[in-house]
């Protein structure tokens, strides 16, 4: 379809107040008479608290509260309620809160927080998912389930959720199969290096209200737990969210509001701020956990995959609230994007002594498609048949079940497009590795397959206001958040394609407030432009709607003959009587003097209609909407005396449907890959045998510089109508994260033969292998 | 003991009493309210509070506020001028380098401070020049991007 400014090249509304050092971030915010807070946190990563004494820190001056976990020991969450806003009874991970000090200064809270000492008696420590799936001895939390919980803990274990796919006879499937292909794989625990650390400021009013400011991708949600835990109405809880500074999911759990809240109520009337040290987001915040997994695939030689067996555990860290629902969403994707007769797939979530883990870029994909997509190289390898024919003989195309019981249509994209264009970019099968003895060099190309729906519940829902001022410029308030995604410059652009006006003439007022603006579940899972653009375009209908209202009284016809188009309002073929939205912005005044009509506000709303929960025995159901299918490969160069891995090409094909904005839809694509390969070359949270994190910093735990990068980035968008997507789109900013793992490792095989089962894969396990292959 | 230094901060005086112990970028964002240049790590490893003393980009969460008494610093608030935002920063409107915006001012502020020095950096200067600064969000492409179409509004 053609759009007006659908597609089109508009740049980002929020860019100049970046540049200028204008944008207001969380940390910039100062208020009078603010105190400053500082967190206790646990010096063990597994223990009962002993004893806490505070004398000699309330002693220092300016401190005006110390408050622990143990005034208010209080366990909250929605879906399992396990996590303590500070530690009471015991720590059960090493930094894990367990109070904080609030003075007039920092220095003086941090002065005053080194005062205090703590005595635990430690206990035996796991960290690792597959050592806490089968351990009965050391329970990290012990949890009962009960009615009114949504996870499935199982007693006397340290499992806090598991989720089940069955589909046909698996074990009918590996008799049918002509080979069976057992692989395991492993992916170490990371953080989200959001260049902004996590922060809040927390006020309570003498009447009992509470005002939170914060960096979060989730004001709503902050808002609702508040009052959840601190018992009050949620309109006496206002959550005031600036830009934030990188979300990548890390700030969209709830996590440090409340208890930057808890520490507040301590000093009524005056706020308390707390932002994190790069440390503390390391060990204080959200993890994505480790990861282990086992894949038993049963083949025919023809390369049909009859039976496919996923078992896999993501550590949890120390409280499942915030990671349970990850595993709900890795489990719909256990397989991938193919449609396969006989499955069975479990996944656990099991308590670990590390930080809780919470969303990450991704919600369970990258690390199910780690294992698919590695697995499905292997199995074409030991059939001998090309990858890529492998794929396409399993692949989901319109008319295939997925492993949820889901038949794919036609407007769910062209996933078998999309590795057309990543294979054909790479000029597969030519030249897929070879090793350069004279230059020490090897050279490898690989790719993989991607799938994902938003990870949601199945009634997460958005809202806009669209309000027309006299000048007939709009202004459109939406919950959803600016985290740097470029949200608010393609809602502009929907509203402005459904109002029929430029995206100049509309402001999209930056920043939320929960008192102001309107609802919005959270800003995660890509689904901001899918899920908000339905909702601005129903506004912009009643915006027309009220319009057409007013103008049949002034030309005198019924409703259904006024057109609203382009910004002019007119009865059916006399376009030269036209008025504007100026004329009727804030009601219309008739020649001899008098009004009528008023000034014009449009409400949306959208719900993911004809969603369910999945059936617990079996994970079938429609439980996912909009999925979005894509394909990913490198081509790589190795450095056969360092194991040293340049990136020579990154390439995603990607069917995200109607693409709304061209250059910040492939900022996204991009971003995700380099954060992913990232991730798969160089990141990973190192444990110490007590529990501790030992690269809680930039130096130790090392990002992707501007040198790390790859040399050159393509994108392709496939652009398949999205039926239930705002003129088409649906979602892509985390898609790019999903398959480069994989692809990079299926690569580095092609380029050295050897097959790598855990991630990350540094430049020293490549030497290693090296080595190992006698390949110089 | 607090002290009182003086800062020519954007062009404006200031006389102001610090903490010895204050950084700069304290100085300049809790004492000053110049909240351009961040703090995402505060022991230089990021690059987001990078301002210029006397001209020369420097990690401003590395230098104590008493340490440059008297200097002339200029933050990001103090590269447009006039209402006219610099090359740099119209270069990364024009190739969408903006993402999430927290690492974006110490880039910018590296990349103006290249273009005072080299009149045509090459690809490899503008790595050297950001090396020490960290993004999250591009993937740097449209950042390299930007500061090669830079080099047209710094000619001029």
């Amino acid at each position: 379809m053609e759009y007006k400014f659908i597609g089109k090249e508009f740049k980002r509304v929020d860019a100049l107040s970046k540049l200028t050092g204008r944008a207001r971030f969380l940390a910039d915010i100062i208020l009078p008479h603010m105190y400053y807070g500082i967190f206790l946190r646990a010096s063990i990563a597994h223990g009962e608290i002993l004893d806490i004494e505070t004398e000699d820190a309330k002693n220092v001056e300016g401190v005006k509260a110390i408050v622990l976990g143990r005034d208010f020991p209080h366990n909250y969450g929605h879906l399992i309620k396990d996590r303590p806003i500070f530690a009471f009874d015991k720590v059960r991970y090493y930094g894990e809160a367990i109070g904080g000090v609030i003075a007039k200064t920092e220095e003086a809270a941090r002065v005053a927080a080194d005062k205090v000492k703590v005595s635990y008696k430690p206990l035996p420590i796991i960290t690792h998912p597959k050592e806490s799936l089968n351990n009965k001895e050391v329970i990290i939390r012990e949890v009962s389930p009960t009615p009114d919980m949504v996870y499935r803990p199982v007693k006397g274990t340290n499992i806090f959720h598991y989720d089940v796919v069955k589909r046909g006879d698996v074990e009918k499937g590996f008799e049918e199969a002509d080979i069976i292909v057992e692989s395991e794989f492993n992916i170490a625990p990371i953080n989200h290096v959001q260049i902004e650390p996590h922060g809040a400021i927390a006020l309570w009013d003498e009447d009992g209200s509470l005002t939170v400011w914060s960096s979060t991708q989730a004001p709503f949600t902050v808002r609702y737990f508040l009052s959840d835990i601190f018992e009050l109405p949620l309109n006496k809880v206002r959550v005031i969210a600036y830009y934030v500074g990188g979300g990548f999911g890390g700030k969209s759990d709830v996590g440090i509001e409340p208890m930057v809240a808890l520490l507040a109520k301590s000093v009524p009337g005056h706020p308390v701020k707390v932002i994190l040290s790069r440390e503390e987001v390391f060990h204080g915040s959200f993890l994505r956990g480790n990861f282990w997994g086992r894949v038993k695939t049963g083949v025919k030689k023809d390369g049909k995959i009859v039976s496919e067996k996923v078992e896999f555990a993501m550590g949890g860290g120390g409280s499942g609230e915030f990671g349970g629902t990850v595993v709900d969403g890795a489990f719909k994707s256990a397989v991938g994007p193919y449609e396969i007769e006989n499955v069975h797939a479990v996944g656990y979530g099991v308590y670990t002594n590390l930080p809780p883990t919470g969303a990450f870029r991704g919600y369970g994909h990258p690390e199910t498609h780690w294992m698919i997509e590695r697995q499905r190289d292997i199995i074409a390898r030991k059939l001998g048949i090309d990858p890529v024919v492998l794929r396409k003989k399993n692949i989901l195309k319109p008319g295939s079940i997925n492993i949820i019981g889901q038949k794919i249509e036609e407007h769910n994209g062209n996933l078998e497009k999309c590795l057309d264009l990543v294979v054909e970019e790479l000029d597969w099968p030519n030249n897929i590795g070879h090793i350069d003895k004279k230059n020490k060099k090897a050279y490898g190309k690989g790719f993989a397959l991607l799938q994902k729906s938003p990870v949601m519940p199945t009634n997460a829902a958005s809202s806009a206001i669209l309000k027309l001022n006299d000048d007939g410029t709009v202004n459109l308030t939406v919950g959803t958040q600016e985290i740097g995604q470029g949200i608010d410059t393609a809602l502009t652009q929907i509203a402005a394609e459904a109002l029929g006006i430029s995206p100049e003439k509309i402001k999209l007022v930056p920043y939320r407030d929960t008192d102001l603006y309107p609802y919005e579940w959270q800003t995660v899972a890509s689904r901001g432009v899918w899920s908000v653009g339905n909702a601005i375009i129903m506004a912009a209908d009643e915006v027309k709607h009220k319009m057409r209202k007013v103008a049949k009284e002034i030309f005198s016809v019924d409703e259904e003959d006024i057109v609203v188009e382009d910004g002019l309002v007119f009865p059916q073929g006399e376009k030269e009587k036209a008025i504007t939205y100026k004329d009727l912005a804030i009601g219309y005044t008739l020649p001899e003097g008098s009004g009528i009509g008023g000034p014009i506000v449009g409400a949306g709303y959208f719900i993911p209609e004809g969603l369910v929960y999945p059936d617990p025995e079996t994970g079938q159901g429609n439980s996912a909407a909009e999925w979005t299918f894509g394909a990913q490969g490198v081509e790589i160069e190795v450095d056969l005396i360092t194991g040293k891995v340049k990136i020579l090409k990154a390439v995603t094909a990607i069917d995200a449907g109607t693409i709304i904005n061209p250059e910040n839809a492939r900022g996204q694509v991009v971003g995700a890959m380099a954060m992913a390969l990232s991730i798969a070359q160089r990141e990973a949270i190192v444990i110490s045998k007590e529990g501790k994190i030992r690269n809680d910093s930039l130096t130790d735990y090392k990002i992707s510089t501007i040198r790390d990068v790859p040399s050159e980035y393509k994108v392709f968008f496939v652009e398949t109508e999205e039926e239930t997507g705002p003129f088409g789109a649906r979602s892509l900013a985390e898609h790019g994260m999903v398959a480069m793992a994989p692809a990079l490792a299926n690569a580095l095989y092609n380029a050295l033969g050897v097959e790598f089962f855990k991630l990350p894969i540094t430049f020293e396990d490549i030497a290693l292998a090296i080595d190992e292959k006698k390949i110089v | 003991m607090k002290k009182i230094i003086k800062l020519r901060v954007n062009g404006e005086d200031y006389e102001i009493l610090v903490e010895p112990y204050w950084t700069l970028l304290k100085v300049l964002r809790d004492v000053l309210g110049f909240t351009g240049p961040k703090e995402g790590c505060g022991i230089g490893e990021c690059g987001a509070c990078t301002v210029y003393i006397d001209d020369k980009p420097v990690k401003s969460c590395l230098v104590l506020g008493v340490e440059v008494n008297g200097a002339n610093i200029t933050t990001i608030e103090g590269l447009s001028q006039n209402k006219k935002i610099s090359g740099i920063q119209k270069a990364f409107i024009d190739e969408g380098a903006v993402q999430c915006g927290f690492c974006t001012p110490g880039m910018v502020m590296a990349i103006n401070a290249l273009y005072t020095n080299v009149s045509d950096p090459g690809e490899d200067d503008i790595k050297e020049a950001l090396k020490g600064h960290l993004c999250r969000c591009t993937g740097y492409e449209t950042i390299v991007k930007a500061a090669k179409r830079a080099k047209e509004y710094y000619k001029r």
